[in-house]
Formats: structure tokens, sequence, C-alpha cells
């Protein structure tokens, strides 16, 4: 027991060295006077409340009607538990023939196995209890005096304080917002009319790039048919030229042929075999054959004309005689006529005559 | 931060600095459209801002036209910002082009004349609308292709009006079948050689 103690309450303000031990008090008699418990906190004698401070001389006086006080509630503190022990025993009395004897229980002391949780809580009463409330101090009055009093008119008012601002807000606003919406009318219009401008504008440089690519296009179509002409009409003339040229050359070359054949067989490339035949070997032999006769006739007529020659030279010295009457009467020949003129004319005429002789033999 | 409890002088009053910007939006964009009905108008902006739909706004400004003028006080600009609010949907709710109408300020028997001109139920081609509005503002066929070309081309104002062929067809053809009067040999012959035209 002594140890759970010690253990329980660590913070006390007071410790022991000694164990306690269980005093030999009659608990349960009833209770005598003060004299006889050991009670300090009862007892009369002890001074009670604090004994270090200086104001306890002072409370002495008051001490003694409170020191009665106390003794008043104690006592009746007491008859009323003695009244209320009578009332409820704490044991039964001894019945007939039984007493009852206070027994030291020392030794069949048991350890209490559960310990309970002891807290110690002092309280004290305030210090200066006993003192009176020391009275208010008013310090003697210095400074001067001065009073206020609100008049009418000068509590804040909000409705009177927020109107300027309300009106210089609202008026700002109207301004700025018809500022404002006129700017925009303004700038919207302009871009309409901006709008309208360039549609226009656009409209215009298409409808002229149109017509630019129209001329441009006819400028070309135009420049293409002239050089196409131009082809044309010297193709034309190539052509008339090659196709003059060609019935030239045609013309020319058309008697080529027969011109070459002719000339070739006139040449005697083609040649008949027979005919050639006949012509190189037969012909030559006729021919031969009819010179060689003609050359016997001519011989012949030669020995004729010479033997005629004579006889008409002797006769022509006959004749001379005669006359040329003669000549015509007889039936000569012309050639013997000639032979007559000839010889009449001079020699020359009769080499003549032997010259054209000699090549008719021939 | 929140207002203080006491406020002492001017200079503590904040202002959110999204606030003029805002503000600032919404005046232009008030002055641009000139709507009839501000309050209602504001709302169906505010409204569309915060539910990140396209704005019921004109994209330019033009003279407002009252509501009983001809063409319905419609004008190509009203038509457009409603195509810009519901062209992206191909089907769209008679509702919600009810809503949408009557937010530009437009009065909503016209609407309804226009209903039983073109003979649209619940939900009907956005497109088919589209057209007949432009037919009620211009006087013959072509001046409403043509406006309709205008609205919905993508070029910059002034330029060639360009659209897909096929949504210049798709109209044509409803038109010509409300209107009636042509034959559907002219649309037919019209249709191809326009995309003769375009095929070149």
């Amino acid at each position: 027991m002594a140890t759970a103690l010690q253990q329980a309450d660590p913070a006390q303000l007071y410790s022991f060295t000694s164990a306690p031990r269980v005093l030999p008090n009659r608990r349960h008699s009833p209770r005598k006077h003060a004299v006889h418990h050991g009670n300090i906190m009862y007892d009369r004698r002890v001074v009670r409340g604090n004994t270090y401070a200086q104001n306890a001389v002072l409370a002495d006086q008051n001490m003694q009607s409170k020191q009665q006080e106390r003794q008043r509630q104690h006592r009746h503190l007491e008859s009323f538990r003695h009244t209320r022990e009578l009332r409820h025993p704490s044991t039964p009395l001894p019945i007939e023939g039984r007493k009852h004897i206070d027994v030291q229980t020392d030794v069949y002391l048991e350890a209490l196995g559960e310990v309970l949780q002891e807290k110690d809580v002092q309280c004290q009463t305030d210090l200066f209890l006993d003192r009176p409330a020391t009275p208010l101090f008013i310090p003697a009055k210095s400074g001067i005096d001065a009073d206020t009093q609100i008049l009418p008119g000068e509590l804040f008012d909000f409705d009177l304080e927020v109107r300027p601002i309300v009106e210089m807000l609202i008026g700002k606003i109207l301004e700025q917002s018809l500022l404002e919406v006129m700017e925009e009318e303004e700038l919207a219009s302009l871009r309409a009319r901006q709008q309208v401008f360039h549609e226009l504008r656009n409209a215009e440089t298409a409808e002229t790039k149109r017509l630019e690519e129209m001329e441009q296009r006819r400028q070309q179509e135009k420049d293409m048919r002239k050089e196409q002409e131009e082809r044309r009409v010297e193709k034309e003339k190539d052509t008339a030229y090659k196709m003059a040229s060609r019935a030239f050359a045609h013309n020319y070359l058309s008697n080529l042929i027969p011109a070459v054949f002719s000339s070739l067989h006139a040449q005697g490339y083609f040649y008949d075999p027979i005919t050639r035949d006949v012509e190189s070997t037969f012909l030559p032999w006729v021919v031969d054959a009819v010179q060689q006769q003609l050359r016997n006739s001519a011989v012949a007529s030669c020995i004729l004309d010479d033997i005629v020659r004579d006889v008409v030279q002797k006769r022509i010295e006959k004749c001379t005689q005669n006359g040329r009457q003669k000549c015509t009467q007889n039936g000569h020949t012309e050639e013997s006529c000639k032979i007559d003129e000839e010889e009449s004319c001079t020699q020359d005429g009769d080499h003549e005559y032997d010259d054209n002789k000699k090549d008719s033999i021939e | 931060m929140p207002l203080q409890e006491t406020l002492f002088c001017s200079q503590q009053i904040h202002i959110p600095p999204e606030l003029p910007d805002m503000l600032k939006k919404f005046t232009k964009a008030a002055i641009r459209t000139q709507p009839l009905n501000l309050l209602d108008w504001a709302t169906s902006y505010f409204q569309a801002l915060a539910n990140g739909q396209p704005l019921p706004v004109k994209d330019c400004f033009e003279m407002p036209a009252s509501a009983h003028a001809e063409h319905f006080g419609l004008t190509p600009g009203l038509l457009k910002t409603l195509h810009k609010q519901l062209g992206h949907k191909g089907l769209v709710d008679w509702a919600e082009l009810v809503t949408r109408w009557q937010d530009l300020g437009l009065l909503s028997e016209h609407l309804n004349s226009l209903k039983e001109l073109g003979d649209f139920e619940e939900k009907f081609n956005w497109l088919q609308f589209f057209v007949l509005g432009c037919s009620a503002l211009s006087e013959n066929l072509e001046q409403a292709m043509e406006l309709a070309c205008k609205v919905l081309t993508t070029d910059p104002e002034g330029g060639p009006a360009r659209i897909p062929f096929s949504t210049f067809s798709e109209m044509f053809h409803f038109l010509c079948r409300v209107d009636g009067d042509i034959s559907i040999q002219n649309m037919t012959r019209v249709l191809t050689t326009l995309e003769t035209e375009r095929c070149q």
C-alpha cells in the first residue's frame, strides 16, 4: 500500500519518510469533541490561513468571529453526521450476548490489486478574499471639459452621400456609351462603304481583265492566222515550184526513155539478130555484089564510052568538017552528048571525067 | 467587402468593379436596340445574360419603327436579332418564340397572323418562319430572298451577301409553296439555273 500510494501521486506537495500506518482510531464510535481526533484541519488551535502574509495580523479582528462561525458550522455538520449515522449505522448493532470489538486486521492486509486513479486537487481561496474591495480610484479632475452634440444632418446618410457618386457614374456611363455607339456606327458604315467599293472595284477589274484577255486572245488568234496564211502561201509557192519543176522534168524526161531507146536503137544496140546477121553479112555481100555488078557495068560503060569516044572523035574529025547538026540526029544517049560537050570544053574535063570514073569503080 | 455597419464618410462607399462595365454594355445595347418597353426588354436582357444565351440586341443601330407601322414593326435588324437568338436550333418551340418576340417589344397579334400564314405548329422549322418574316418586309419574292441573304450572310456588310446554297433553296421552296402563284416548274427551273451558275 505504501508503494502504491507513492507511485500514485508523484506531484504531491509533501513526501514522507515513514510509511503511513493505520491509526487506531475509533471511526465507528460516535464522534466526541475535537480533542479526541487528531485531524489538524479541525483543530481549533491551529492557525488557518497563510502564516506568511503581512496582513494576517490585520485580519485577526475578523478571525474570531470567523472562527466562531466556523465552529458553529462544524457543530452543525457533526450533528448532522451523527444523526445520519444513527439513522443508518454502518454495521449492525451487536445482538444479545455479543459485543463488537475492534480488531486489527493488520495481518490480514491484502494489497489492493486495483489501483484507483487518485488525483489531488487543491484550491485556495483568493488571497485578498477577506479584504473588502478597494474603492475606485478616481483621480482628481484635470483638463478642460468638452462636450459635443450631434446635430441633425451630421450623421452619415448613405443616400445623400452616394448621390454624387451615382450621378457621376451614370452620367459617365451614358456619355461614354453614346460616344462608343456612335463610333461603332460610324466604323460600321465606313466598313460597309468600303466593302461596296471593293465589290465594285473587283467587278470592274474582273471586267477589264476579261476584256484584256479577250483582246489578247484575238491578237494571238490574228497572229496565228497570219502566220498560218504566210506558211500556206509559201507552201503553195513551193508546191507550185515543185510542180513546175516536176512537170518540166517530167516533160524533159518523158522523151528520155524513148529517146534513149531510140538512140540506142538507132545506134544499133537493140538488134534483131537475124536482121543484124542479114545486115552484117548478107547485105554487104549483096552490096558488094551489086557494086561489082555496077563496076562491071561501069567498066563496061567506060569501055563503051571509050569506044564511043574513039568513034566520036573520029566522027568529030569527020563532022567538024560536016558541022554539028549531025550530032543531034544520032540516037546517042545523053551520055554521049555529054561526052561531046566535055570533049568540046577542055582536057581538064577529061581528067574530071576520069576521076569520076575511078570513083565509081572504086 | 460588404457594407460596413456604420459608414462615416463617402470614401467608404464601395462600388463593385464590374458594375460600370456591365452598365455601359447594357446602355449601349439599349441605345442600339431602342426597345419600346425598356423594362421588359431589360429583364429579358439580363436573363439572357445570366443564362448565357445570345442577347436580344441589334447588331447595329437603325431607326426604330413604331409597333403599329406597316411590316408589323419588324425591321431587318430585329429579324437578325431573332435569328441570332433562335437560329442555332433547327426546330423551335412556339412558346419560346412568343417570349422573344414580346421581349423585343413587338406585338403578338402580328406574330399570330404570321403563324396563320405559314401554318406553323408547336414546333416548327426556324428557317421557314424567318423567311416568312423577310417576305413580310419586302414587296416581292426577289426582294424577300435578297433580304434573307443579307441577314443570313457571314460576309461583311456591303459585300457580296453569300449564304449556303442548300439554305437558299430550302427557303425558296417554302416561299414558293406558301405563295401558290409560282408553279413548281418555274421554281425548279430557277433553282437548276442557279445551281449550274454556282458550279461554274
